[in-house]
């Protein structure tokens, strides 16, 4: 039984170090993959960043101030607030007339 | 020699070989030569350079004022177009440059590289490169987006292709904006793609910071707006103005007209691109008498009702007169509040000489004129204020804002001193980040300039024009002339008209300072800026939700001041009650006029007659009326009270 064993050892190592190189490779591999994986998703991480930021830029232009003042002055027939017209917005109590 | 001995000196001649490449081998693997290793790197490495994001620029409310986004800038390499003409047709399809202008660059061959186009969007980059042309590639570049355009392009600067600040606050706050950039060498595969190995090349740059500034957007476009419209109706040069927090003096808002869009800021000359409310200085005109004015309150020199000669319009000082803005202005004796809201030079001046020039000088840097306000902003200016000693004539002239010179900013956060009970505080743009406050004059003389300007939109005043039908307003009209560079002395007929006031008076909560150049058709201060400021303080009221109030002494004066007028007033009526019980007891029906009821009731409780009141309030008038005996034939008197 031990004369087998001893016969079996130098084939048992050379497996061990074929193996070991195997999965070195192998997970050398692994890691370029990986690597690869995660530049693309960064390249998507920021293509949605700059899409949000485009969408951003497009609703902060859609709402300018300027541009909602004339759609409520021809398209929803609202007018200018007249010297001493009191518009209350917020608060309880009851304005004073004047 | 033997075969075996030439075999042993053939071994040892290879094996010294070997040992001598693998010494090198090993010497160039310990001591790596500069350049070998420099080779190397190139061979196996390459930089990669992570942009960091420049900040974003917000209201104080987080509306978007300035955003960053990635861009492409098209390049070339002429020596590898074939046919130019063919590829400068296709790209002027798409690209800003003409046909001709790209052709030009295209054709040369010398170079290797050249700039077709800088910042295209990411679509028009897609098209440029669905053409597939040979030596065309794309670079990405940071952008800066301004989606407001117009709205505050002073303020916010500018900044450079390279996403570096050029102006304002792009500038002031570079570094803030700018974060850090990430540059590091990591390992290339066959194609040059970089091979993200190393953990450091996963840490995201350092981005910029986010920025809030104090401005309210809503604000600066009616700011805006209003100084726009106003500008054409006056057919003036240029129109500046100012809101500030008048608690904390935070700016929020700052306008200079005609603007420009920040999008595209050099299709304007950069005298368009000032920020004037806060590097231009000017002569304020008579905005200044309310220094004058609170200086010697101040000092005790004067009160609101002190009466002063004010020469029937001309007051001679050594050669010199001074005289009204106004010729038709010939005012003889004017209480102090009077000089104010008449705007009386001469009054002015004389209350000025009372101060002193030392005293004076000291008084109007205390409120910030004269050196550069602490405010974050790239050229602030500090202003004229001369050294000391003034002549009396110069003492009179810089009464009445002549002789010194501020910048907008500093004339607005002047008047924010009183509405802040006499606190002083620099404008700042940064919001909560203000500093602690001076005081620099008294709470009580702050409550009476506040007055006194209320004085100046009240009937008769020269701010009427400023009202805001609700809320009480406090300012002052001003009106200079011109400062005429190029011959000296002031230009003829130009004048800059301007209002500095604050809105609700009794408690402040938005300070405004608008000024006019060189209005054609009007050019008084109280024609031309105060009804600009009378609309933009009914917006910012409406805006703010601040309810309007009954305009009175009730609602106006504070409690502390209340009980002093209490106090001032008991006496006089205390005796007028003693003389009216002296001549009941003298049978004489006594003058009731303007007494309370309980007051009549107490005095008709010792006439005999039968006292019938009507209505409610004071008194108004007795029947019969005063003076009339209270003998047994006087059956009934009647008091009538009046609201």
């Amino acid at each position: 039984m031990i004369s087998k064993w001893t016969e079996i050892k130098p084939f048992l190592s050379l497996l061990i170090i074929i193996c070991s190189l195997f999965v070195i490779v192998f997970a050398k591999m692994e890691k370029t993959r990986l690597s690869y994986q995660l530049y693309q998703q960064n390249k998507i991480l920021k293509k949605t960043k700059e899409a949000h930021s485009l969408k951003l830029i497009e609703l902060v232009e859609k709402t300018r101030l300027d541009r909602l003042r004339y759609l409520a002055l021809t398209k929803l027939t609202l007018s200018e607030a007249k010297k001493g017209q009191i518009i209350q917005i917020t608060g309880d109590k009851i304005v004073i007339a004047q | 020699m033997a075969l075996k001995s030439r075999l042993v000196i053939l071994f040892i001649m290879i094996s010294m070989a070997f040992l001598g490449l693998m010494a090198r081998g090993a010497y160039l693997q310990l001591f790596p030569h500069k350049k070998l290793k420099t080779l190397m790197e190139r061979q196996f490495q390459t930089k990669v350079t992570l942009r960091s994001r420049r900040g974003s620029i917000y209201d104080r409310n987080g509306r978007e004022l300035a955003v960053s986004i990635t861009s492409y800038s098209v390049y070339a390499d002429p020596s590898l177009i074939e046919d130019y003409n063919r590829a400068a047709r296709k790209l002027s399809k798409f690209l800003e440059p003409s046909y001709s202008t790209l052709k030009k660059k295209l054709m040369r061959k010398s170079t290797r590289f050249v700039w077709l186009d800088r910042q295209i969007s990411k679509e028009k980059k897609d098209l440029v490169a669905q053409l597939g042309l040979p030596g065309v590639g794309f670079l990405e570049e940071p952008k800066r987006i301004y989606p407001n355009r117009h709205l505050a392009s002073h303020t916010l600067g500018i900044v450079g292709r390279s996403g570096t600040g050029l102006e304002g606050i792009e500038i002031a706050i570079d570094k803030k904006l700018q974060g850090a950039a990430k540059k590091f060498f990591v390992k290339r595969d066959a194609r040059g793609r970089p091979l993200m190995m190393d953990l450091h090349s996963l840490e995201p740059p350092k981005d910029g910071e986010d920025v809030y500034l104090s401005l309210d957007v809503e604000l600066q476009y009616m700011l805006e707006r209003e100084l726009a419209q106003a500008l054409t109706l006056h057919d003036a040069e240029s129109a500046t103005g100012v809101i500030l927090d008048a608690k904390t003096s935070e700016i929020l808002s700052i306008a200079n007209i005609p603007s420009f869009d920040v999008n595209n800021p050099f299709n304007v000359p950069p005298q368009y691109r000032r920020n004037r409310a806060i590097v231009d200085t000017y002569e304020p005109g008579s905005t200044l008498k309310t220094f004058a004015i609170a200086a010697a309150l101040e000092k005790g020199l004067v009160k609101p009702n002190t009466k002063i000669n004010c020469e029937k319009g001309e007051f001679k000082i050594g050669r010199r007169i001074i005289r009204e803005a106004d010729v038709n202005h010939k005012f003889d004796e004017l209480s102090v509040s009077e000089i104010l809201a008449k705007s009386s030079n001469v009054g002015s001046s004389k209350i000025a000489l009372m101060v002193g020039d030392s005293e004076y000088r000291d008084f109007l840097q205390k409120f910030g004129f004269g050196r550069r306000p602490n405010i974050n902003f790239p050229g602030a200016a500090q202003g004229i204020l001369r050294e000391l000693p003034w002549g009396q004539h110069q003492l009179a002239n810089i009464s009445f804002g002549h002789g010194i010179t501020a910048s907008a900013i500093q004339i607005a956060a002047a008047y924010a001193a009183i509405a802040n009970d006499g606190q002083y505080r620099d404008p700042s743009f940064r919001v909560g980040g203000w500093e602690e406050s001076k005081r620099v004059i008294s709470h009580d003389v702050a409550q009476q300039m506040k007055f006194m300007l209320m004085g100046v939109t009240s009937s008769g005043g020269t701010g009427y024009s400023a009202r805001v039908p609700g809320f009480p307003v406090a300012g002052k009209t001003g009106t200079a002339q011109m400062v005429d560079l190029v011959n000296g002395g002031y230009k003829k007929g130009e004048y800059i008209a301007s209002f500095a006031g604050f809105i609700p008076a009794h408690d402040p909560k938005y300070v405004i300072y608008v000024t006019f150049d060189n209005p054609k058709n009007k050019y008084y201060g109280s024609e031309v800026a105060a009804p600009v400021f009378s609309k933009i303080a009914g917006y910012a009221m409406r805006k703010s939700g601040v309810q309007p109030i009954l305009i009175s002494k009730r609602n106006l004066l504070d409690k502390k001041w209340m009980n002093i007028e209490a106090k001032q007033e008991q006496e006089p009526v205390d005796t007028k009650m003693r003389n009216a019980m002296a001549l009941v007891e003298k049978n004489t029906l006594p003058q009731l006029k303007g007494m309370n009821l309980r007051q009549a009731l107490k005095i008709s409780s010792e006439i005999k007659a039968d006292v019938k009141i009507k209505g409610r309030g004071r008194v108004d008038y007795t029947v019969p009326g005063a003076g009339v005996s209270l003998n047994d034939d006087l059956k009934e008197i009647r008091i009538i009270l009046k609201e």
